[in-house]
């Protein structure tokens, strides 16, 4: 029920990074199947020009689905309308994170360096949460007039701005792994994983079940996992002697050769999990800075500092690093 | 298209597509493609009407999506039953099966 309230908002809300995200759906769709007709033999010229005869026109694709997305929010709007009273008036925390999200996202459509509060539309569990901010990079959309896109970072990246910010403290880093096959009790299972620097769970204070989360004594030995409540309810039996265990993470056939990784149990999560949330499992980020995964960034306002003032800085910060290295990682994510 | 091809009665094509699930997540394309290959080529499912049902479905809390590396390391976006969806899959098959065998049984009659 959630889900689908936060799926129309979102839907509401940022049209722009909905219908951009149909967008890269169906080009990777186009790609995929122009790929099969190369197999085939085709030229690369023709294998698109069938790909896209076939595909039909993507406004009409786009426009179905909006369809898809309109009709029931209308037909469900009396309910929600009571639904989001009822849990406005519980968490007023959640009216002004609404608020604060329409105001930067018109903001963000110029600036290049933005600090956003952090994790929009949900009310946050963790300590002081409305001085948390994630900040981002936005870079010119590749086309005139579609919203800017939003650069993703590398660890080195995290790491400078980390030094060189004043206004900004307890820097996490945060990215995906994508998913891995696991042997558990339940047979062999896809559990979707992230990666997060080893402060991240004492920074948000996120209570552990069992075990512990990462610390220092995880950089010399980092094979370690820490599960999340709902894995280990689900394919764990809720066994406590999880912890302690080694558990084999292999890549699945769609993530081509990455080697498996033997990893030891340290902890499982209680139900407030991290503001990636649909994570199973979280690995240290350690060392490979190069062609290691791409990281959003989460920081906490420093005593005192306003979020303009930590906008500003991250401008001049931001330029800086830019004249440093201008082509630096020109992959961008939506 | 060629002419043993078939256009889905309304509301299969939703069955078909949590059916393709059942196993592993997968990305859009490569439902499309299970469906056309397990269907011996019989099945072509437009896109025009699997992302919207896609999205719907989604909508509904059967299947979730996220957005994966596919094998040739291109950004996708990744669907997976959840537990209300397998349990809905369950239930259309079974209303699947009950509906064919009457529409057969009120054909084969004479």
């Amino acid at each position: 029920m959630f889900r689908d309230l936060f799926l129309r908002l979102r839907s509401l809300v940022r049209r722009d990074v909905v219908d951009s995200e149909l967008d890269d759906e169906l080009r990777f769709h186009l790609e995929q199947q122009a790929d099969l007709y190369m197999r085939n033999g085709l030229s690369r010229a023709e294998a698109v020009r069938r790909a896209r005869i076939e595909f039909g026109g993507l406004d009409e694709i786009r426009e179905a689905h909006r369809d898809a997305r309109g009709v029931r929010l209308l037909f469900d709007l009396g309910r929600d309308a009571r639904y989001a009273v009822r849990q406005l008036r519980r968490s007023p925390s959640f009216a002004l994170a609404a608020l604060l999200c329409l105001a930067l996202g018109i903001g963000a459509t110029t600036a290049i360096f933005s600090v956003v509060n952090a994790i929009l539309l949900q009310p946050l569990p963790y300590p002081d949460s409305d001085r948390l901010v994630r900040l981002s990079e936005y870079v010119p959309p590749p086309v005139p007039g579609r919203p800017p896109n939003q650069r993703a970072h590398t660890l080195q990246e995290f790491l400078d701005w980390r030094s060189e910010t004043k206004t900004l403290t307890d820097g996490i880093a945060m990215g995906g792994v994508g998913q891995r096959l696991v042997r558990t009790p339940q047979g062999v299972v896809g559990l979707w994983g992230a990666v997060t620097s080893p402060n991240a769970f004492k920074v948000l204070d996120v209570p552990v079940l069992l075990g512990r989360t990462f610390s220092e004594v995880d950089d010399a030995n980092p094979d370690v996992v820490v599960l999340s409540f709902q894995t280990w309810q689900t394919y764990f039996n809720s066994d406590p002697a999880v912890v302690g265990r080694t558990l084999e993470f292999r890549a699945g056939a769609l993530m081509g050769s990455v080697r498996p990784k033997v990893m030891t149990v340290i902890g499982v999560l209680t139900p407030t999990d991290m503001p990636s949330a649909s994570s199973d499992f979280y690995w240290p980020i350690v060392g490979s800075l190069a062609g290691g995964p791409r990281v959003s960034m989460i920081f906490r306002l420093s005593p005192g500092v306003s979020l303009e003032a930590a906008r500003e800085e991250a401008h001049v910060i931001g330029a800086a690093m830019r004249a440093r290295s201008p082509g630096a990682s020109p992959i961008s994510v939506p | 298209m060629s002419a043993d091809q078939l256009d889905l009665p309304q509301g299969t094509l939703d069955l078909l597509i949590l059916k393709t699930l059942t196993l592993e997540p997968r990305h859009g394309w490569a439902i499309s493609e299970r469906l056309h290959q397990i269907s011996s080529a019989t099945l072509n499912i437009r896109q025009g009407s699997l992302y919207p049902a896609l999205h719907r479905l989604e909508r509904r809390g059967w299947i979730k999506a996220s957005w994966g590396t596919s094998d040739n390391n291109r950004r996708a976006k990744y669907y997976e039953l959840t537990k209300r969806g397998r349990a809905r899959l369950d239930q259309e098959i079974s209303a699947w099966r009950k509906l064919s065998a009457v529409v057969s049984q009120v054909i084969e009659s004479v």
